[in-house]
């Protein structure tokens, strides 16, 4: 339990530890968390989870399959409480994961900030990162300190696999702990990687997850990214993904979101170099008290790049949301096309949702767009199926599913399309 | 088969519409329903499918001796009713398909009947494309999303051929449409006529009725029928008018 004391960094009062995390929680009139009170989700006696807690391998088996038949067969890349676990996982040629030692973990907040430099081929020297969202989002700070090693993956060029790497962050959470997990990517030249996250929490449901995942995408690289964010039944989860992009790079997220107490997913991409595209997509159903809130970065810090973010969200019964999305393009940046849409459809009269789409160009020769959308079922659309014969209540589930589908047809690896739509579709026929 | 009586119907906003109609329709027979724009045409026929715009103020429809008041429109259209709107909605994310399959095996659970297999239905989408000149790819495409308007028409007759409705009613089903798709709607119409099975056809042309022989036609005019008679009334309308009544 006291693991974490002896690798504090030295501001840190031991004494005051049991609250000191407070210090790191956002309050509601910080304008990155207007929407989202973490204070009532993250109380300040919650116990963090120690580093290496050591589950031996057989405790591990009785732990997986109380909860999953099997892992997967092949290409995963499995973590229990942070920690790579290399019999159970299956790493294709061409993945290589690296454990990050104390040194090159030291105090900096965001590795990108000092991996970004390496390889830096943009000739700004006013980048700065991501550094003011992390001013105010003090969280991916305390991810840094509570985080012993992290791991770092790998693509390299020797990877060349038509399926998906899957990777599977556990948790044996056995004390509702206050969960951290940080994972870095690199994507080497000309590189092409399909990743597939879940979470699973193998243990008690009423904890939090504070998760980090930090992209880089080399030149002519392209990385799709796909996370399911189910197995979070009154637990809150925190992630926070930041990317940055090279040359002629390309990035495709898609966030699937259904069941957490919390779901916040902060995504930030930073367009590095020129002819660099990058789509965000988000496509969630949120029920009884559930709360969502996706706050969406897309920097243009060069001319001649794309970006997209593209969100859809049904609200049901009691649940609430947010979506905060920003496209913001630097001076200079010119010939940027960046659309950002988000629909949202409530189903319940006591679901609510606040949208705030941004727009900060700085550019003059740019196309941007923004639209946005918060309605409820279409009441003619549902006469006309109710007049041939559908339950009304079938007709509903219908027509949520057409919403929601309209994202997930367009996946194109079956294995995921599938299973995405067994998650939202529930056997709508759509 | 159909009784209304006295009925008297507002929308939501409390505009009175129909004032005072009665209408009997037997089984077998076909209903045509002329008049003005606006003398409540299209009233007529959401209020009976049950479109939750419009309320009964007083009178009373009647379906086979039950009272469709309190019905939802659900309840309706497995009783055996069907309505082809005017203006059919655009739903976009279900295909013709999995719409029609959906609804098909949802009218059999409500008559506690067993479901069909897929292949029963893919037979019947067959049989009733066929009859109504559809390619099969169309049925694929989201519902009446981007359907010409000819399409549109043509997609509610053949979800009324799957449905295969005791009551159907046609709500300007014909407006928009080119003679050679008017033909083919009458050919759907006609293929399912017979002893059982009646129709209420609202238009506002003769030509419709030139392929589906009505057996009365009557006249609504600031919500009542104000004259009913035979299929001569229609070919005097088209010659001179609603004036001449």
């Amino acid at each position: 339990m006291t693991g974490y004391k002896k690798n504090l960094a030295p501001q840190f009062n031991v004494e005051k530890e049991s609250s000191f995390i407070t210090d790191f929680l956002p309050s509601i009139k910080n304008e990155d968390w207007n929407y989202t009170n973490i204070k009532k989700f993250i109380p300040d006696s919650i116990a963090v989870q120690p580093f290496n807690i050591g589950t031996n391998e057989e405790q591990l088996k009785k732990l997986i399959s109380k909860k999953v038949d099997k892992l997967p067969e092949k290409n995963l890349v499995f973590f229990m409480d942070g920690v790579f676990q290399e019999e159970l996982s299956k790493l294709p040629t061409g993945i290589k994961i690296k454990k990050l030692t104390n040194s090159e973990n030291k105090q900096n907040a965001l590795y990108l900030n000092c991996l970004g430099k390496g390889f830096n081929t943009i000739n700004n020297d006013t980048y700065e990162g991501f550094s003011s969202f992390l001013k105010n989002t003090k969280l991916v700070e305390l991810n840094a300190h509570l985080t012993d090693s992290p791991y770092m993956i790998t693509v390299t060029d020797a990877y060349n696999c038509d399926g998906h790497l899957k990777i599977i962050h556990g948790f044996s959470n056995q004390n509702a702990f206050f969960n951290q997990n940080r994972l870095l990517c690199l994507i080497e030249e000309n590189t092409r990687v399909l990743i597939y996250e879940e979470i699973i929490n193998f243990g008690k449901g009423d904890s939090a997850f504070n998760m980090v995942s930090e992209f880089v995408c080399l030149e002519g690289s392209s990385l799709d990214f796909f996370t399911t964010q189910n197995d979070l039944t009154n637990s809150s989860l925190i992630n926070s993904v930041f990317c940055v992009q090279q040359k002629n790079s390309s990035s495709n997220f898609h966030f699937f979101s259904k069941k957490g107490k919390l779901i916040r997913n902060n995504i930030l991409v930073d367009l590095l170099d020129t002819r660099s595209n990058s789509n965000v997509l988000g496509t969630s159903l949120m029920e009884s008290s559930d709360h969502l809130d996706n706050f969406i970065i897309i920097s243009h810090l060069v001319e001649g790049c794309k970006s997209n973010q593209f969100f859809k969200s049904v609200y049901d019964e009691n649940s609430s949301g947010a979506f905060c999305g920003k496209i913001y393009v630097e001076k200079g940046a010119q010939q940027t096309e960046a659309f950002q849409q988000n629909n949202n459809l409530m189903i319940s009269k006591s679901a609510n949702v606040n949208a705030k789409p941004q727009l900060e160009i700085f550019a003059d020769d740019v196309v941007c767009s923004h639209g946005c959308t918060i309605g409820a079922i279409d009441e003619d659309m549902l006469f006309y199926l109710r007049s041939r014969g559908i339950k009304k209540k079938e007709a509903v589930q219908l027509l949520i599913g057409a919403f929601l589908n309209e994202l997930i047809s367009n996946i194109e690896n079956p294995e995921i399309k599938k299973e995405v739509s067994e998650l939202f579709l529930n056997n709508t026929n759509v | 088969m159909l009784k209304i009586k006295n009925l008297h119907v507002s929308t939501e906003s409390n505009i009175s519409i129909l004032k005072g109609l009665n209408l009997e329709i037997n089984k077998g027979e076909v209903h045509a329903i002329m008049g003005p724009n606006g003398s409540g045409k299209s009233t007529l026929a959401s209020i009976v499918a049950g479109d939750p715009k419009y309320m009964i103020t007083s009178g009373e429809i009647t379906f086979n001796g039950k009272s469709l008041t309190d019905l939802e429109p659900e309840e309706r259209s497995s009783m055996g009713l069907f309505l082809s709107f005017q203006y059919p909605v655009e739903i976009p994310g279900i295909s013709l398909n999995n719409f029609i399959k959906t609804a098909l095996n949802q009218k059999q659970k409500a008559l506690n009947e067993k479901p069909f297999s897929a292949k029963e239905i893919l037979e019947k989408i067959k049989k009733n494309a066929e009859i109504l000149k559809i390619d099969l790819d169309f049925i694929k495409r989201s519902v009446n999303v981007g359907f010409s308007g000819g399409e549109k028409k043509r997609a509610e007759i053949f979800q009324m051929l799957m449905l295969q409705p005791q009551l159907s009613i046609l709500d300007e089903t014909d407006s928009g449409l080119d003679i050679d798709a008017l033909k083919i709607v009458a050919k759907g119409v006609n293929s399912l006529r017979n002893n059982n099975s009646s129709f209420i056809i609202i238009t506002h042309y003769q030509r419709l009725l030139d392929h589906i022989q009505p057996d009365f036609v009557h006249v609504l005019n600031e919500g009542k029928i104000i004259k009913s008679g035979g299929s001569d009334i229609a070919k005097m309308l088209e010659e001179k008018g609603y004036d001449w009544i």
